[in-house]
């Protein structure tokens, strides 16, 4: 037999074998000098590394210099670690393109354990305004999707340079920071026609400290402002510090103030770093700069519109991560998760559609056929909702502006809710519909997101959510159309979610409370009795947390609603403390006395669910929650013990009238209260319960199990039997339509240049309903203003005097004075009968009446809201008309409260107030002529100013905020953190 | 500790915190009442022109002043309190008083001959747009007069609807009564009919204060001067009182103007309580028609009062007389009442030699209280007696003698119904009359208003 055969009876295919492998490479050809340059590491680590390198490296030395000699040069400070092959990898790729010059390493971060590859550097580029940043993100994971090839810049760490290029370029700039050693080495090299790759497969590990960003800032703007032509050079800096402001002012509102200041300490540093710029200058101006390479350094470069792209995508990731709170587990994770490794799957792998956009999109159309009746033209309105004024600015001027008389003030909501209303493009009435059509969905969202952070069974949750987003319609409040119920149960979870965000904290944080504070402001704006409970939970906190700067930030939560009260409102809730007891516009409540278990099963509104529905809902959620603080009494205890206050103190306050302003008496509702209630029972039902399939599954069957499964039975039950009342009949008292129960002429007789009022009376049922009424009508929040005559009692009064002998028949001669004095220029009833018409028809010195069977109406001559008296004569005027000289004794009277703080001019005369005209006011004329104005003089509104400032603070630091560099996070370089 | 205690003691607390809310009720909302109003209330008080009639326009008030003037001279006004009377006044005369003050003004009629021959007494009234006489005399030898005054500025037109045996009689409509002013409007042109008819007074526009006097002839001599009562409006529940005692006719008037039938129901109040007419406990009345029922028979004489209760709005009055022959006759007319007020007075100025008697009538199931007041004019403190009225009867009260004086009824029954049934000797004629104590404030319709805030 042959040699040969011997060698195929071994291995058959070892001659295949011998074809296809590739000669491994010979670098002895490479003569590499290793300059371990000292950094503060350690240099035994970094010398030991680079003798285990599998490549000969002809000398190590510690410095170099621009002229340092050597075929190839390669920089391993010593506080990296290079991997035994980097310098065979880097040799094999000079190999592979011995075209290029300079070639760079892949920076990984040092790891305690686990498997994988953190980038910490990679390949360098940098933005038109001086950011640098990597070709990657810096700590993502590498496992082999980084390209080799041509880049702007290497990191100086691991760089393997050819020797006569490091001495034709002088090395690096050491005036700059080390991290941009290699960008500006690199950017030099592109310039000058030699290429740099980055090898990824290259690797050192990273044990370099953090540098100062401010230092890399300012670095990269002098490194962009070098290389900018000379004639641009003060347009580009110019730009580059007003950017560099910009971006301070946005970490600034992001509530990064170390970013922020870092901006702006780089920003003075380059400034004031004559030096690095002169460095840098000259040294690009002994370059001979080649314009293939100034083209191949422009691909190198970010394209046009990058950043802004970047920040695009940034902001959207930051919204998007936002949206994630509403389906992440939070703190709740199973045991999967908690013994899997970092990268361990969360999700299975099935393709499932996310519960929560189940349920939005589910209760979104239950909410479009629950409102059936509100659809068509017109605003919103509803037994307990006035329609919203044309315009957001009308809204917050409902609550700026003063009332006459002081009876009355503009409530702080009506404000907020102008302001809000910006969302919706500045249209209250949209803003307004949103939240009460869409209140069920809304608040479901927004206790979903709460609860699902508080239980690890979405599905428990989600049930959970539903039970309290249909508490508002099952207590009546959707079908009274209750706007501040419907705004509180959204806003309720979103409060409840920022403290328990800032209260589950390691450390206090200032941010967090403030952010607590805004959403309790927005609260007690809408149910001032809140401030109570947060009061009680903050002295609860405080003593279990036993820390000073705790008690500092409740005191700041405390405080932040007491803004509402720095206004004309608030001196008015000193004189009406009742109003505190209320929900907004509580004059629109009804008044009958509720009996007080009609409070328990929330039957004490009318439009509410069948009581057998009401008592089922509530018996379940009551049963559910003391289960759930048996099972469970550390956290459901206390729900169950809210729900029980939340109750005491509803039925305690509908127990009593109280005076809210402009001066009647109400009784308060009490529905945010019940909804307290519902939520926390809901809540220490959901938290108890949670699990306890799990718990069960080992145990043996037995009175537990049946007793679960019942009261799943009848959780399911409750809450599908109530969303289908519902969807059916939960929302139908919301109506849509034209405001104002008069014809058009008669509207614009109240808006007109002598605007006048009207008695507007409806027939109903056999009674009569009056309103008077006034300019565009009383509008959402003027009920706490007064929605005529500044809600003045005297006013009132009087009104409703005339129009009980209006239609008794009395026709006494003193009516016609009387709707003189109210300033009413008609008078209208709609319906009523023949008999009714004749009544009203036989008052003296009163107009024919004209209409048809649906209204009819009578014209009061002579009157209006100004009127100038002349002996017997009378004249309408109106703010901005003119008034010619005349009489003496001519006295211009204004059907408006009396108030010292009018002012009444006449062209340039100020007029005098004389006695008379009540309700009304009256001034002297005289002979006085020329254009009649006359408005309420309240002074400088320091108060609003104060207001608004808090407020926009507090917003900001309620708003979603800048993702903050953590410190235990892998290195960043500056710019190039997210 | 047990688990169970704690979330039992919370659910424990609930429980008793409803508790002790349902045994408290609701506080009720204060009752806002309206503050004192400035306005004033204007009645009117007819009068005659006869130089032999003794006129009186008797006010009367327990509190605040009253106003009085000439229709025509409004502006010329002057006080008077308490109880007042003006003598023979030449026009009618406005009274007015506030609102909220207790006031009553009557005008009285006493003559022994001439044109007022007998004696009568008729309720000042506010202007209406509705007025309803029922048993005006339409004979041959009767003749009527419907004086409607306008108190108000502007004019008034006023429309006539007249009911008769057989339907609806022509009468006169559109015309028109000038602002501050009376018209006197004869009702000879109805056609002359045997039985009595029923008026009916409208405004097409405005408002006017309506009277009817009638009279009859016999021979050349006017007899039985009187006012027919204003019932005002219609309706399906009535009550009449003030049938005199005594002989003489009595005759029940029923008027229907619905458009269909229309049955009546009859009871009669008395002293001894609830009885039915024979023959009449139901009777029927064609639509659109007046019907006159004979009631002498039944009443035997006796005070009484009709409770009437029909299927369909109606109205009724008793016509009657004194039984004397043609030298001594006097007749009265006796309309529908509403129920007292809480506290009303009305005036008598009938002379010294009148005997007055006051008639309660309570129609209810429950027996009612009343306390009734008399003052003299110039005499001693006013006099108060508590009248118990039984369910369903008649109380008969007799009041002082005096030239003037005054009634003042305080009930809180909210069914009690009066008359003054006065009788005075007046030369050969034994004069009769009946005021129905009605208050102005029950003829003005009660309504319900409420503020409503939506309405904007």
């Amino acid at each position: 037999m042959s040699e040969s055969s011997d060698e195929f009876v071994t291995d058959p295919w070892a001659w295949l074998r011998e074809v296809d492998a590739e000669a491994a490479p010979d670098f002895a050809g490479f003569s590499v000098v290793a300059a371990v340059l000292p950094a503060s590491g350690d240099p035994d680590r970094c010398r030991a590394a680079v003798d285990a390198q599998d490549v000969v490296i002809d000398d190590v030395v510690t410095e170099v210099g621009p002229q340092t000699p050597g075929d190839w040069i390669w920089i391993v400070p010593d506080d990296s670690e290079p991997a035994p092959n980097a310098l065979s990898t880097l040799l094999a790729r000079v190999v592979q393109q011995p075209d290029a010059a300079v070639f760079g390493c892949l920076l990984i971060e040092p790891r305690r354990r686990g498997a994988g590859r953190l980038v910490s550097d990679w390949a360098q580029t940098i933005s038109g305004n001086g950011r640098v940043r990597l070709l990657t993100e810096p700590g993502e994971l590498y496992q082999g999707q980084l390209p080799a090839g041509p880049v702007l810049g290497v990191p100086a760490a691991g760089m393997l340079v050819r020797g006569d290029t490091w001495r034709f370029l002088g090395g690096f700039n050491e005036r700059l920071p080390r991290n941009l050693w290699g960008l500006d080495f690199g950017w030099r090299a592109n310039l000058t026609g030699y290429v740099v790759i980055a090898e990824p497969e290259a690797q050192l590990t990273d044990h370099a400290r953090f540098t100062d960003p401010a230092d890399e800032r300012a670095a990269g703007l002098a490194l962009r402002l070098a290389h900018t032509r000379r004639p641009l050079r003060w347009l580009v800096a110019l730009r580059l510090t007003l950017v560099a402001l910009l971006v301070s002012l946005g970490y600034l509102l992001g509530k990064d103030p170390d970013r922020a200041s870092e901006e702006l300490r780089g920003l003075w540093r380059w400034i004031t770093d004559r030096g690095l710029r002169r460095s840098l200058n000259s040294q690009l101006a002994a370059l001979p700069i080649k314009a293939s390479g100034q083209a191949r350094t422009r691909d190198l470069l970010p394209a046009r519109g990058s950043g802004l792209r970047r920040a695009f995508s940034l902001t959207a990731a930051r919204f998007l991560g936002w949206l994630e709170t509403f389906t992440d587990t939070g703190a709740s994770v199973s045991i999967d998760e908690m013994t899997g490794d970092d990268f361990a799957d969360r999700g299975t792998a099935r393709r499932r559609v996310p519960v929560v956009l189940i349920g939005v999109v589910a209760l979104s159309l239950g909410a479009f056929l629950a409102a059936r009746n509100s659809y068509g033209g017109g605003e919103l309105t509803g037994p307990q909702l006035l329609a919203a004024p044309g315009s957001w600015l009308d809204l917050v001027n409902t609550y700026l502006a003063p009332v006459p008389g002081s009876a009355g003030a503009g409530a702080p909501w009506a404000a907020l809710t102008g302001v809000f209303s910006l969302i919706t493009l500045g249209n209250p009435d949209a803003l307004v519909t949103a939240v009460v059509v869409l209140a069920v969905p809304l608040a479901w969202l927004t206790s979903y997101r709460l609860l699902r952070q508080l239980v690890s069974d979405h599905v428990l949750a989600a049930l959970g959510a539903l039970g309290y987003a249909l508490t508002p319609a099952l207590i009546g409040g959707l079908n009274a159309a209750s706007f501040g119920l419907a705004t509180f149960a959204v806003l309720l979870p979103v409060l409840g979610y920022s403290l328990r965000t800032w209260l589950r904290r390691q450390a206090w944080s200032w941010r967090a409370a403030g952010a607590v504070g805004f959403w309790l402001l927005l609260a007690c704006s809408l149910v001032p009795l809140v401030w109570v409970v947060a009061l009680v939970a903050a002295v609860v906190s405080g003593v279990r947390a036993r820390r000073v700067k705790a008690w500092f930030e409740w005191l700041l939560v405390l405080a932040s609603p007491l803004l509402l009260f720095v206004s004309p409102w608030g001196q008015l809730v000193l004189r009406f403390p009742g109003r505190l007891l209320t929900g907004i516009e509580p004059s629109l409540a009804p008044t009958d006395p509720v009996p007080a278990w009609t409070v328990l099963v929330g039957q004490s509104v009318p439009g509410s669910a069948p009581l057998w529905l009401g008592i089922g809902f509530f018996a379940v959620c009551w049963l559910a929650a003391f289960i759930g603080a048996v099972r469970r009494p550390s956290i459901s205890l206390p729900a169950l013990v809210l729900a029980v206050v939340s109750v005491a103190v509803a039925v305690t306050i509908t127990r009593f009238v109280v005076q809210v302003p402009p001066g009647s008496w109400v009784r308060p509702q009490a529905l945010e209260w019940q909804l307290l209630a519902a939520g926390a029972l809901l809540l220490g039902a959901v938290v108890g319960l949670d699990r306890i399939l799990a718990d069960l599954s080992g145990a043996v069957l037995g009175i537990r199990h049946v007793a679960t499964l019942g009261i799943a039975i009848l959780s399911v039950a409750a809450l599908v039997v109530a969303t289908g009342w519902w969807a059916l009949a939960g929302q139908l008292g919301l109506i849509r339509g034209e405001v104002g129960v008069v014809p058009a002429f008669v509207r614009n007789a109240q808006t007109g240049p002598t605007p006048g009022r009207t008695l507007a009376m409806v027939s109903d049922e056999g009674r009569i309903r009056w309103a008077l009424l006034e300019g565009d009508f009383a509008r959402l929040g003027d009920t706490e203003r007064g929605t005529a005559f500044g809600g003045s009692q005297e006013a009132q009064q009087l009104a409703a005097s005339v129009a009980t002998r209006l239609l008794s028949d009395s026709a006494d001669d003193e009516i016609l004075p009387d709707l003189v004095r109210l300033g009413v220029s008609y008078v209208t009833l709609a319906g009523g009968e023949p008999s009714q018409r004749i009544s009203i028809n036989n008052t003296p010195g009163l107009g024919l009446g004209t209409g048809n069977d649906q209204q009819f109406v009578w014209p009061v001559p002579d009157s209006a809201r100004a009127t100038i008296v002349d002996g017997d004569q009378r004249t309408v005027t109106g703010p901005g008309a003119a008034v010619a000289a005349g009489d003496a004794q001519r006295v211009l009277q204004l059907a408006e409260p009396a108030d010292p703080r009018w002012l009444v001019r006449v062209g340039d005369t100020t007029l005098s107030p004389v006695s008379g005209a009540s309700p009304g006011t009256a001034f002297s004329l005289g002979q006085a002529g020329g254009t009649i104005s006359y408005d309420l003089d309240d002074g400088p509104r320091w108060w609003a100013w104060l207001q608004l400032g808090g407020l926009a603070l507090l917003a900001l630091v309620a708003a979603p905020s800048v993702r903050r560099r953590s410190e235990a996070a892998p290195r960043r370089i500056a710019g190039g953190a997210r | 500790m047990n688990r169970w205690l704690p979330p039992s003691a919370a659910v424990l607390v609930a429980v008793l915190a409803v508790g002790a809310g349902t045994l408290v009720p609701g506080q009720a909302l204060p009752v806002e009442t309206a503050s004192a109003s400035s306005t004033r209330v204007s009645v009117v008080c007819p009068t005659v022109q006869s130089a032999t009639a003794a006129v009186a326009v008797a006010t009367v008030t327990t509190d605040q002043t009253l106003r009085t003037s000439k229709l025509s001279e409004p502006q010329r006004t002057s006080q008077a309190e308490g109880l007042s009377v003006l003598t023979n006044p030449a026009e009618p005369v406005r009274v007015s008083a506030p609102r909220s003050s207790t006031f009553g003004a009557a005008t009285w009629i006493a003559a022994s001959e001439g044109s007022a021959r007998g004696l009568s007494g008729v309720s000042c009234t506010s202007p209406q747009a509705d007025h309803w006489f029922a048993g005006v005399d339409v004979s041959p030898d009767a003749q009527s007069s419907l004086v409607v005054v306008n108190l108000d500025s502007t004019e008034a037109v006023v429309d006539l609807t007249a009911y008769g045996p057989k339907g609806r009689v022509p009468a006169s409509r559109g015309l028109r009564v000038p602002g501050n002013s009376a018209v006197t409007i004869s009702l000879q042109v109805i056609a002359r009919n045997a039985d009595p008819i029923t008026l009916r007074v409208t405004t097409s526009q405005g408002r006017v204060a309506a009277f009817l006097r009638q009279f009859d002839w016999v021979n050349d001599a006017v007899v039985g001067a009187d006012w027919v009562p204003d019932a005002s409006e219609a309706g399906q529940d009535l009550v009449l009182s003030g049938l005199a005692p005594g002989t003489g006719s009595r005759q029940l008037v029923v008027t229907n103007p619905g458009d269909l039938n229309a049955s009546v129901s009859l009871t009669v109040l008395r002293a001894d309580g609830t009885s039915d007419l024979a023959g009449l406990q139901n009777v029927q009345v064609p639509p659109q028609t007046t019907r006159s029922f004979p009631l002498e028979d039944g009443l035997g004489g006796q005070a009484a009062g009709l409770h009437l209760v029909s299927n369909s709005d109606v109205v009724a009055g008793v016509i009657g007389d004194n039984g004397e022959s043609a030298t001594g006759v006097d007749a009265f007319t006796a309309g529908v009442v509403t129920a007292l007020p809480a506290d009303g007075v009305w005036p008598l100025s009938v002379g010294k030699s009148a005997t007055a008697t006051l008639q309660l009538v309570n129609p209810g199931d429950v027996d009612a209280t009343a306390t009734v007041t008399t003052a003299t004019a110039g005499s001693g403190a006013p006099k108060s007696v508590d009248v118990s009225v039984p369910a369903g009867s008649l109380k008969a009260l007799d009041l002082p003698k005096a030239a003037s004086s005054s009634v003042r009824i305080q009930t809180a029954s909210t069914m009690m119904r009066g008359s003054l049934v006065v009788t005075r000797k007046l030369a050969k004629v034994s004069g009769v009359a009946v005021l129905d104590l009605v208050a102005d404030e029950t003829r003005t319709r009660a309504v319900q208003v409420v503020h409503d805030p939506h309405l904007g």
